[in-house]
């Protein structure tokens, strides 16, 4: 116990590998964030239709999914959902959508809060210049409220970057999959993961650093 | 769009997924209890300046912003080498769990007591009170009631990330459902079943957990 000898250099000797790997999680990372945000606008906009059918439908896609464990959909995403809708997908695409999906909910939660947060003068001012209700969120409410829920969705942002490794289950090779083929490579499993760790945990450190100055700056913008 | 579906196999093989739900529910509630202990030391020490506030900063930075995936592998790794328990699934898992969603409840333990106002740090110093005794008698009954809402957040979170304890080969409900995927061959029903019934078990006590919120703000 206590005795074990690191070796570093015998990971890094698979940079390839690992190099990669960033490269697979950048990708599920920005192809989640592509389909997760605008799915969240359009779900929040949904959720505050003035339709109540559509509001509920949107309120009940909210919970369902932000009640979902992503580990999970991951999986339901990858071996049910395709027989469902009549698709074919590969881990990628399955991964991406499950991400994407549980995100969207999160994402639509933010929005509102957003939307919700401007005062009832703007759309009365919107109104009494005879804006219809979509020009009043395009020109008025949505810059102004966007605008205000930019830290919590960084934040949110951040939280779906580390959500990616869970893809790794379905066996597309992002960071924490080509970890896996290191660590067996080297036999060096404990090495390849403090490595790996690091590689996650510099950038999402650094950027979780940036979302806190984001908060503090727009707190003192919106007072 | 012409898949034929077919629940019964797979609910057949009820007490496989009994055993897994036993399984996850022992999970959680080890985890649940380990994250928030976990939160209420670091936290604590967290608002302390030193060497020891400064080790729970790390701690907490460290937790939050690395992937709990790796986190598990990690700890999965070094379980052995530095414990000395080898293949015990549900210690690593219980672990991760703790540690991870410990950082977040760090978090809301600090700005619990943060939310304090100085003068009852003050007045608790002023009778007397040994630092401990502040915090234990003056500090915190005040600040855990404004944590509650965030509490709950943070337990139900947790219960959602069990499902990860799968990867490290211990029988919770994922793995159990795995099991049952492979050998029904009816993966469709079986993760279908799983997501409903996470989403069933987790709806309410979100409801749960946003009403109390709204009573509690009531009650401020």
């Amino acid at each position: 116990m206590g005795s074990y000898t690191w070796d570093f250099a015998a990971v890094l000797a698979r940079s390839d590998l690992l190099i990669d790997g960033v490269k697979g999680t950048l990708k599920v990372a920005g192809l989640s964030l592509v389909l997760g945000a605008p799915l969240g606008l359009v779900v929040a906009l949904l959720r505050i239709a003035p339709n109540r059918i559509v509001a509920v439908a949107a309120r009940i896609y909210i919970d369902f999914f932000r009640s979902s464990s992503q580990f999970i959909l991951v999986f339901w995403f990858f071996y049910a959902f395709p027989i469902i809708a009549g698709l074919d997908l590969d881990a990628l695409s399955a991964g991406c959508l499950a991400i994407a999906t549980h995100f969207s909910a999160l994402f639509a939660e933010v929005f509102r809060s957003g939307i919700g947060s401007i005062g009832k003068g703007q759309w009365d001012g919107a109104k009494a210049i005879g804006l219809t209700r979509l020009q009043t969120l395009r020109y008025v409410i949505l810059p102004q409220g966007l605008r205000r829920i930019f830290p919590i969705f960084f934040t949110q942002t951040i939280e779906l970057i580390k959500a990616t490794s869970f893809v790794s289950a379905l066996g597309f090779a992002e960071l924490s999959y080509n970890a896996a083929r290191v660590a067996s490579a080297t036999y060096r499993p404990l090495d390849t993961f403090v490595v790996v760790g690091l590689i996650y945990f510099v950038p999402i450190f650094l950027a979780s650093l940036l979302a806190r100055t984001f908060e503090r700056r727009f707190v003192y913008l919106n007072t | 769009m012409d898949y034929e579906w077919n629940f019964t196999p797979v609910l057949a093989a009820w007490p496989v997924l009994l055993t897994g739900l036993w399984n996850t529910c022992q999970l959680a509630i080890v985890a649940i209890a380990g994250s928030l202990l976990c939160g209420l030391v670091f936290g604590v020490l967290r608002t302390v300046r030193g060497p020891l506030g400064w080790i729970a900063n790390i701690y907490v930075e460290v937790f939050r912003n690395t992937p709990v995936l790796v986190l598990l592998l990690l700890i999965f790794y070094l379980v052995p080498i530095y414990l000395g328990v080898k293949n015990n699934g549900f210690l690593v898992a219980a672990l991760t769990l703790s540690l991870y969603k410990g950082a977040y409840v760090a978090e809301i333990y600090r700005s619990g007591i943060k939310s304090v106002e100085r003068g009852q740090w003050e007045a608790a110093k002023a009778l007397g009170l040994p630092y401990l005794q502040q915090l234990r008698y003056i500090v915190l009954p005040q600040a855990v009631r404004r944590m509650i809402p965030a509490f709950t957040n943070r337990v139900i979170e947790t219960f959602k990330l069990t499902a990860i304890a799968s990867l490290v080969v211990y029988p919770e409900l994922m793995y159990q459902t795995k099991v049952i995927a492979q050998t029904e061959f009816r993966p469709i029903e079986s993760y279908t079943i799983l997501a409903l019934f996470f989403a069933a078990v987790v709806l309410p006590m979100s409801y749960l957990s946003s009403s109390l919120e709204k009573r509690l703000k009531a009650a401020e």
